[in-house]
């Protein structure tokens, strides 16, 4: 009730805080409320992003914002008493709550697009790269349901192996399953060109803020949605000490090992990179880490580490079980179980 | 031996550093070699305007493409090499105009004289009328490039009163103030869609593009500030209408030309400054021509033909970068990136310029790029509504490709999407 004597010290620059129809998002410094919706998979409607269009006019109800621009032609007279703002040209100053009609009520949705490339990245994993015909945005982390035209009627499951890219182009890193047709297809035939359809963004895999340590521990392709989590993180300053733990079975199956160099140089605070090999020969020229990845977890973690897993099922499963017994709190785990079709049909029956 | 590895690395990134700051600063060398040229009178005057030309043609087709993103630690640096663009014109068309004034104004030939021990008053006096219509074609081009390019990023700056102020100048001397405001509320907002005066559609040459661009782009600028001032309940015809005052801006530049050296000197900036203003229409024209969108849909970096050609991007402030930065406008220049994958240019700026201004020869190379685009970028909606384009274009080979796109409609139909 006298909420107004309660005068807040003002917020710390940069964990300014927006409900978007209540779902809340972190603004940093200078960050547009558009720009802050979108890097946090919010849907939600823009077009020209310079203040022309008010597509993305929504109403300001709670708290403060600074205007960019003069947008006050753009809206009518009943828009402006009623606080509407747009969300390209306002940079909130403390805490906000927005209301917006969001254009689908679904956060998901579906995107054509085609594929522009086909990476081999090793002997049984293929970088696949689809340029959208329009913007999906996600969470960096999420994963999509894609369906390609060559195989109609079948869809399979990928994390997003980057940030919401500028282009609208989303990359997936694709296995090679022994029977799999999807990733067979993609492992072993040209596909640029094809059609493609991305359904998303899917899945709860992202990274939370906080300021606790970070180990993030990856098994194979499961580095996809870790790529572009701290590619996100290094483009949003995260300072948070971080390991990344990289498991495959020999050397030839380590890659994306420049992104990581290039990602470790720009980390604003210590970032440490093992990679573990499972399966390298006795008398390989590997000098660093052997055996199973999550073998050097505990090694690695204080009681306050926040971890984020991804990889085969069996990999989560055990370094699940080994935080909790090494007392990391169920909440500070988050895990994306990377399972194939054979997995489910075998956990089904 | 590694501590002393490390330094050296960082010795070697920092020197890379700096060159990125520098490589920028080429943009203020062609605008020296200009005036420098302009001063020196006589056949300078030509080789001055070759050279420009030389520098980007052989350079874009010799350098290669440039698709580094590197990180600015200083961006003052860059928005202080954009301000700089201001004084650097105002030399060049002070130069310009002098070189046709009677008499000394203002004892400035006397001074350069004195000061270089070089005679650019004797030099002036020896000047023929081709070399005088040379300077007039450089000086227009500077106007476009030191003036109207640094102009575009600065006036995007919505939010900052100074870069606003120097970019609304710089238009000013292509009597093009409107730009400011036609530029980010209409272009951004209607780009490659037919409401967008600055998209040429297929089969217009350029040279009719010039023209109606030109007018429509007035209007358009009008219309979005007369809507302004009257939610603000403001006259439109009054001094708050920055349609007015920035043609008022250019007035003064040519009332000050004319109190330099006379009706000839105001009339020969007049030129310049349209020659400017047409430099502005022609890139408007390569950088779109041809494109389709549904104004419904987000702008998208298919919908703004690219290039990374080394040269243009260093001296034009990352221009070239131009589907990255109609996906997203409010993104610094610096920090836009190459999307090598959008849709090409013919070649870098200049050159790509030059193929313009040359209908036939335009249309024979773009054809097969505007085909192209809609094979491999456009949407399903959007290649109907190119085959509407097509259809109206007058160009034999676009409207030929309608007959066999329902067969590729269809087979895409097929595919399930």
């Amino acid at each position: 009730m006298f909420s107004f004597l309660a005068k807040k010290a003002p917020p710390v620059p940069g964990i300014i805080t927006a409900h978007i129809n209540s779902q809340p998002i972190t603004v940093d410094a200078k960050e547009t409320l558009l720009q802050a919706a979108l890097r946090q998979g919010i849907d939600f409607p823009h077009s020209c992003r310079v203040g022309g269009c008010a597509t993305c006019k929504c109403r300001l109800v709670e708290g403060k914002v600074k205007e960019l621009t003069d947008s006050g032609y753009l809206l009518s007279d009943d828009e402006l008493d009623q606080g509407y703002i747009l969300a390209c040209q306002s940079v909130p100053q403390t805490d906000v709550r927005i209301e917006v009609e969001l254009s689908r009520q679904q956060p998901q949705r579906s995107v054509t697009g085609r594929v522009v490339g086909q990476d081999r990245l090793t002997g049984d994993i293929t970088r696949l790269r689809v340029r959208l015909d329009e913007a999906l945005p996600y969470r960096a982390g999420q994963f999509a349901s894609i369906s390609i035209a060559a195989l109609p009627g079948i869809s399979r499951s990928y994390s997003f192996a980057t940030p919401v890219q500028p282009d609208s182009q989303v990359s997936f890193f694709v296995r090679k399953v022994s029977g799999g047709i999807f990733s067979t297809l993609i492992n072993e035939q040209g596909v640029v060109g094809q059609p493609v359809q991305v359904e998303g963004p899917l899945g709860d895999f992202w990274l939370r803020p906080a300021d606790a340590p970070l180990l993030l521990v990856a098994g194979g392709s499961g580095l996809a949605p870790l790529l572009a989590i701290l590619h996100q993180a290094v483009a949003t300053g995260v300072t948070r000490p971080a390991t990344l733990l990289f498991g495959a079975r020999t050397e030839s199956d380590l890659y994306a090992l420049e992104e990581i160099g290039a990602i470790a140089r720009h980390w604003q605070g210590t970032f440490c990179f093992i990679p573990v090999l499972s399966a390298a020969a006795a008398d390989a020229p590997w000098t660093g880490e052997r055996g199973l990845v999550t073998e050097k977890i505990p090694a690695l973690i204080e009681a306050d580490t926040h971890t984020y897993l991804c990889g085969p099922p069996a990999m989560i499963d055990s370094a699940v079980a080994l935080l909790q017994r090494h007392g990391v709190p169920r909440e500070n785990i988050h895990a994306d179980r990377f399972v194939t079709l054979h997995d489910g049909l075998a956990a089904a029956a | 031996m590694v501590g002393e590895r490390i330094e050296n690395i960082t010795t070697m990134e920092t020197l890379m550093n700096a060159l990125h700051y520098l490589k920028y600063f080429l943009f203020h060398g062609v605008g020296l070699i200009s005036a420098t040229a302009i001063l020196a009178g006589g056949h300078y005057m030509s080789g001055g305007l070759l050279l420009v030309l030389l520098i980007y043609i052989f350079g874009d087709a010799v350098c290669g493409n440039d698709t580094s993103t590197p990180e600015f630690k200083h961006p003052g640096i860059l928005t202080a090499q954009l301000w700089m663009a201001l004084p650097l014109l105002a030399l060049i068309v002070f130069s310009a105009v002098w070189s046709v004034s009677p008499g000394d104004p203002l004892g400035f030939g006397e001074w350069v004289t004195r000061l270089s021990g070089y005679d650019v008053v004797a030099a002036r006096e020896a000047t023929s009328f081709g070399n005088h219509l040379a300077t007039l074609i450089l000086t227009g081009l500077m106007i476009g490039m030191i003036g109207t390019i640094p102009a575009h990023e600065l006036t995007h700056r919505t939010w900052d009163p100074v870069s606003m102020f120097i970019g609304r100048w710089l238009l000013a001397f292509s009597f093009d103030t409107t730009f400011s405001i036609e530029h980010v509320y209409g272009h951004h907002r209607y780009v490659s869609t037919e409401d967008d005066p600055a998209t040429a559609p297929r089969g217009r040459n350029v040279y009719h593009h010039i023209v109606a661009s030109t007018i429509k782009g007035n209007v358009s600028a009008w219309n979005i500030e007369t809507k302004r001032l009257k939610r603000k309940d403001q006259w439109p015809v009054s001094w708050h209408n920055r349609v007015i005052r920035g043609h008022l801006m250019s007035v003064l530049l040519v009332a000050v030309a004319g109190a330099i050296g006379g009706w000839q000197a105001a009339a020969y900036f007049t030129l310049c400054a349209l020659c400017g203003k047409a430099l502005l229409e022609i890139v408007n024209y390569m950088e779109h021509y041809g494109m389709v969108r549904n104004p419904k849909t987000p702008v998208q970096p298919r919908h703004s033909w690219n290039t990374n050609k080394r040269i243009s991007s260093w001296t034009m402030f990352n221009l070239t970068r131009h589907s990255h930065h109609h996906a997203q406008g409010e993104v610094p220049y610096q920090d836009l990136k190459p999307l090598p994958e959008a849709p090409m240019m013919i070649n870098g700026y200049l050159t790509t310029l030059i193929v313009a201004l040359i209908p036939p020869l335009w249309h024979r190379l773009m054809t097969p790029k505007v085909l192209a685009w809609d094979r491999d970028y456009a949407t399903a909606e959007e290649r109907q509504m190119a085959a509407r384009a097509n259809a109206r274009s007058g160009i034999p080979l676009l409207q030929r490709a309608n007959s066999g796109a329902g067969g590729s409609t269809a087979s895409l139909a097929s595919n399930g999407f």
